[in-house]
């Protein structure tokens, strides 16, 4: 639910109003109405210091330490250490690589005296490299020019020529040192590696004390954005600012703001404020919320929709993977995801769809895409039937599920509608409401013999009379009657052509887990047909092989498309049929980071 | 990554009418939804693919639409979705 907020109201001499931002930093409880992106230069310089540490902080943990290298104390500022000795390894480790590249080029020439071979050319009588491919070398050259084979190696062979030379495949230039004295270079430029990353380890050591000054970056940006926000008054002397917090905190933030001494008034918050929207879920539903602020938060006169979304999104991934043996598995990554500090807040979501993906899994009766039906002691088990009149039983559940889901959207659509609007304003909603939720119950009480043919054909006349005066006539009760037929016409155009392809959209539930199943059995098959009757050992380890390949692959197919199209079902069905709008903004209180 | 992938799966769909469709017996019945469910998937992942990689541009220009094209990347892959299902009701 939508938490109810208080407005605080400040009044302040101009100067003033740093000391008490920084007093409801302290508090964390209250949201004052500010930019969240830089607005001038200043802001923009603090953002690029708090990202330039950021990015430090993550060239530091790409630098990996050899165990048993002792760590260089940091005497100084651990960032410009980190900088210094950062720039100095790059151009080191590219010193090394460039070194090793050469090494390799120069170690066929093998070891020679690079004095004597100047001395050579400074007589007058250059000296000639070459490398040229076993085929195309000719032996008779040796006759004929001053050469000597160096080396042959992969196919090359590798030899000088000195004085005249018109044979092929001259190098430019000959190696520049011997294998010796590249070798001695490489082992400096790694024993200067290794000082500077002893200076890294060190910094490593501290590098909290980067990344509080990379939060406190981020205070002050936020303070300083806060601050920006407050409005001058009085000719420049005074300056207002406008601030939101729970209402349940209002004694905390009472206590501290009396505290200050500055002035200022409260009052409840109303939605012409708009001020942030702050969700009161319980732990279940909290877990959805980071779908609810993918769409958006609602107005503050509006519903939180996440209670929704959390059963339905719930519902409709675990239809959409439908195997009990993915959804276990989804629980074991979920229990693996605790454990990494990133993933660890999104943890709990995936095991509560791993569980849900099980028991929806186990009711349409797939363990890896194996029918579980078909095993002894699964018989008697009151899986879902394979037909419910006719058609594919998952099928006619998934229209089901979305016909209510529909239904349930419409019904808050109204009851949000009569409280913001009143009853007398909202008759139109109430006819549609009345006409599809209350036809559709009939439908479905007479279907299963609840009612008779005469009870439900009465009771659909009197329910699509009544249905007809809200949206024909009272759909707007200052307006033309007149008006209100032809706009009545209109709406019934839109939700019968709307409505028809809102429900066939929940088909995509039943397209979906089918699909997953298939490939599953697909690649059960395949390993199968590989492994035949089992009695050739050899044959286990292929099989193994395309089963875990094949029904990895599957999950994660799987999983991307349960989580895109339920999403979508959510955001799009039932948003729209619900009237919901994301026209409110997070609350995000100024506080400490 | 999400956006890249997504219209991938309508080439699991051609699969699974492919699996789906084995022991049917009847060729031209073969061929003639083999036709439909191919074409349908290749121009709706292809559609998909404009919307998503639309959305990515927009991403990596710093606007917020993932959300927006998770949604829109949606709506082409019904057509996908609806011919898989015409399909296996042959």
């Amino acid at each position: 639910m939508i938490a109810p907020m208080t407005k605080y109201s400040f009044i302040l001499l101009k100067g003033d109003q740093e000391g008490l931002l920084e007093k409801l930093q302290e508090i964390g409880l209250v949201d004052i109405t500010r930019s969240v992106k830089p607005m001038d230069d200043k802001s923009a310089a603090i953002l690029a210091e708090a990202q330039r540490k950021h990015d430090l902080l993550q060239s530091l943990d790409k630098v990996e330490i050899p165990e048993g290298l002792a760590h260089t104390a940091v005497s100084g500022d651990p960032e410009q250490t980190a900088k210094a000795a950062l720039d100095q390894l790059s151009e080191l480790e590219e010193a090394l690589k460039a070194a090793e590249k050469e090494a390799a080029a120069s170690a066929p020439w093998g070891e020679y005296d690079r004095d004597k071979l100047r001395a050579v050319e400074d007589a007058g009588i250059p000296v000639h490299f070459h490398i040229t491919p076993a085929k195309a070398f000719k032996a008779e050259w040796a006759d004929q020019y001053a050469l000597s084979v160096v080396n042959e190696l992969d196919g090359k062979v590798y030899y000088v020529v000195a004085g005249e030379d018109p044979l092929p495949d001259a190098l430019k230039r000959g190696p520049k040192a011997s294998v010796t004295d590249i070798q001695a270079r490489i082992a400096t430029l790694q024993a200067n590696i290794d000082r500077e990353k002893a200076v890294l380890a060190g910094v490593k050591d501290v590098r909290g004390k980067i990344e509080n000054a990379a939060r406190r970056n981020l205070s002050d940006l936020d303070l300083y954005l806060a601050s920006q926000a407050a409005v001058p008054a009085a000719e420049n002397t005074l300056v207002t600012l406008v601030g939101y917090a729970p209402a349940e905190d209002e004694e905390a933030v009472t206590k501290a703001l009396d505290a200050t001494g500055e002035y200022y008034f409260k009052d409840a918050a109303v939605v012409e404020d708009n001020p942030p929207i702050s969700f009161r879920n319980n732990k279940f539903v909290k877990m959805f919320e980071v779908l609810t602020d993918m769409y958006g938060r609602p107005a503050y006169n509006g519903f939180d929709p996440t209670p929704f979304i959390a059963v339905f999104f719930l519902l409709f991934f675990a239809f959409c993977m439908g195997d009990a043996g993915y959804g276990l598995i989804l629980i074991i990554i979920g229990l693996l995801l605790k454990k990494v500090d990133s993933f660890k807040d999104y943890a709990p979501l995936v095991v509560t769809l791993g569980i849900g993906t099980t028991v929806i899994g186990f009711l349409f009766h797939t363990f890896f895409s194996m029918d579980i039906a078909e095993w002894s002691i699964f018989q008697g088990f009151p899986f879902l039937p394979s037909k419910i009149a006719g058609y594919d039983g998952t099928m006619v559940l998934a229209l089901i599920v979305g016909i209510v889901h529909l239904c349930l959207a419409m019904v808050v659509k109204t009851y949000n509608e009569t409280k913001v609007k009143g009853f007398a304003n909202s008759l139109g909603t109430w006819g549609w409401t009345l006409l599809i939720v209350g036809g559709t119950a009939v439908g479905a009480l007479a279907l299963i013999g609840v009612l008779d043919k005469d009870i439900t054909k009465w009771v659909i006349i009197a329910l699509g009379v009544v249905s007809a005066a809200g949206i024909f006539l009272l759909n707007d009760l200052h307006r033309n009657p007149l008006i209100n037929i032809g706009s009545g016409l209109w709406e019934t155009y839109n939700t019968v052509t709307g409505l028809l392809g809102d429900v066939l959209s929940y088909l995509r539930l039943y397209a979906l887990g089918l699909a997953g199943s298939m490939l599953g059995k697909a690649f059960n098959d395949i390993g199968g047909m590989i492994l035949g009757d089992g009695s050739n050992l050899v044959m286990w380890i292929p099989f193994i092989l395309i089963v875990l390949v094949g029904h990895t692959l599957n999950i994660a197919m799987a999983a991307l498309g349960a989580f895109v199209h339920p999403l979508r079902l959510n955001f799009l069905e039932f948003f729209k049929n619900s009237g919901y709008e994301a026209a409110g903004r997070n609350y995000n209180p100024l506080k400490k980071q | 990554m999400v956006l890249s992938a997504l219209p991938a799966t309508q080439g699991i769909y051609g699969f699974v009418a492919f699996f789906m469709m084995r022991s049917m017996e009847n060729p031209a019945v073969v061929f003639g939804v083999g036709l439909s469910v191919g074409l349908v998937c290749m121009l709706s992942a292809i559609r998909q693919g404009q919307v998503c990689a639309n959305g990515i541009v927009g991403i990596s220009q710093g606007h917020n639409v993932f959300t927006n094209t998770l949604i829109y990347a949606a709506l082409p892959e019904f057509y996908a979705i609806l011919g898989l299902v015409g399909a296996l009701m042959v």
